[in-house]
């Protein structure tokens, strides 16, 4: 093997290696149904009197 | 790790720590979330007839629940204190699908709506609640602007029982400018409701100078009948101003009028006027003998003459959920 024959091949895994270990941190996980999150970010306040017709439109 | 988010046409893609465009669906170490499942930001029992809602049980109440987020950001929402709210800047209270189920039959409500905000962004919420709903004998429904994936669309129709869609417009422009969404995802979810067997009802609110051209009506009043059929009620609603328009005034009673009047001529069936006191544009008629056959005032029911779903003069069938 003459030695620019070795650094093609010395490239061409150096860059298969690289595509491969960064693979899994590019690829996008997809969803359509979201899981749960248990704690509210906002503030949780008690049920009120739902009798009443609601303020809002709809 | 990115996420992203395939439950609306938007198909938002989500950095860690961040929310889609509905603000309620965050990406937590690579998995997607829903802050708002069971948290309420409103529950109220109302008229069905104010979702609006003409041809489903009239004269009931209906339990109706929210929480906040919308992934539309129309210019003219009248709810936008809620549906434009984060999560972290509001307040609600925890009620579970089987909280809520129980409290509906509690309260002899014989429906439950989603509504107020935007249905389609608490949609596990909604999903759950509508199964355990259904297997208590409680019907669902959505008030909706339709903007959802197929897929999950169809999933979740299987346990709804009526709909209100609000068809903002009936151009891209209209959508994309004042909506921030587009046309054909909400056209398309209309469709496939009808044809799941889903009692469809559209609304349009008519916004003066923005789509209450006599030419746009039309063109949206002949999309209903050749899609959804002559028999879907369309209500015209009157706008007023909200949000980010407050320079527009409101609809008048004449140009909700027009609207109607050319819905008639287009050969729709049972077309209606809301938020502006309208004395025939609220009552339901026989599209075979004229009569009356349903007369309201404001969300009240004055009387309701059908018999078992028909018209008690010349026997037609009248479309909707009547018990």
């Amino acid at each position: 093997m003459t030695r620019r024959k070795f650094i093609k091949v010395l490239a061409k895994t150096g860059a298969v290696i690289v595509v491969g270990v960064s693979w899994p941190a590019r690829v996008t996980r997809k969803f359509v149904r979201a899981i749960r999150l248990k704690d509210y970010p906002g503030s949780v306040r008690p049920l009120g009197d739902v009798s009443k017709q609601g303020k809002w439109s709809g | 790790m990115k996420v992203q988010c395939e439950l609306c046409p938007k198909m938002c893609l989500i950095e860690q720590s961040q929310s889609g465009d509905c603000r309620v669906r965050i990406n937590i170490d690579g998995v997607l979330r829903t802050v708002v499942y069971g948290y309420l930001c409103s529950a109220n029992i109302d008229p069905v007839e104010k979702k609006p809602l003409f041809h489903f049980l009239p004269g009931t109440a209906i339990f109706s629940v929210a929480t906040v987020g919308c992934n539309l950001h129309c210019k003219n929402c009248q709810n936008w204190e809620i549906s434009q709210a984060n999560p972290e800047e509001s307040e609600a209270f925890f009620c579970p699908p089987e909280k809520l189920v129980a409290l509906a039959k509690q309260r002899n409500c014989p429906s439950l709506a989603y509504t107020y905000t935007e249905p389609l962004v608490y949609y596990e919420y909604t999903y759950d609640t509508s199964k355990l709903a259904r297997e208590a004998g409680i019907r669902n429904v959505l008030v909706t602007a339709g903007y959802i994936n197929e897929e999950p669309w169809r999933r979740l129709l299987k346990y709804v029982d009526a709909i209100t869609l609000d068809l903002k417009g009936i151009t891209e422009e209209f959508y994309r400018d004042i909506c921030s969404a587009t046309l054909k995802p909400v056209q398309n979810a209309l469709v496939v409701a009808k044809s799941c067997g889903v009692e469809v009802e559209v609304s349009n609110l008519v916004i003066p100078t923005l789509n209450d051209k006599p030419e746009e009506i039309r063109e949206l009043v002949r999309w209903v009948r050749a899609n959804l059929g002559r028999e879907t009620p369309l209500h015209f609603l009157g706008f007023i101003p909200r949000y980010k328009m407050l320079r527009l005034p409101p609809t008048s009673l004449e140009t909700l009028e027009t609207a109607r009047n050319i819905a008639m001529e287009e050969g729709l069936e049972y077309v209606y006027i809301g938020n502006v006191s309208s004395k025939q544009g609220q009552n339901t008629y026989c599209p075979g003998c004229k009569k009356l056959l349903i007369e309201r005032s404001g969300y009240t029911i004055l009387q309701n003459r059908l018999k078992d779903g028909r018209c008690p003069d010349c026997g037609k069938e009248i479309y909707g959920v009547w018990k």
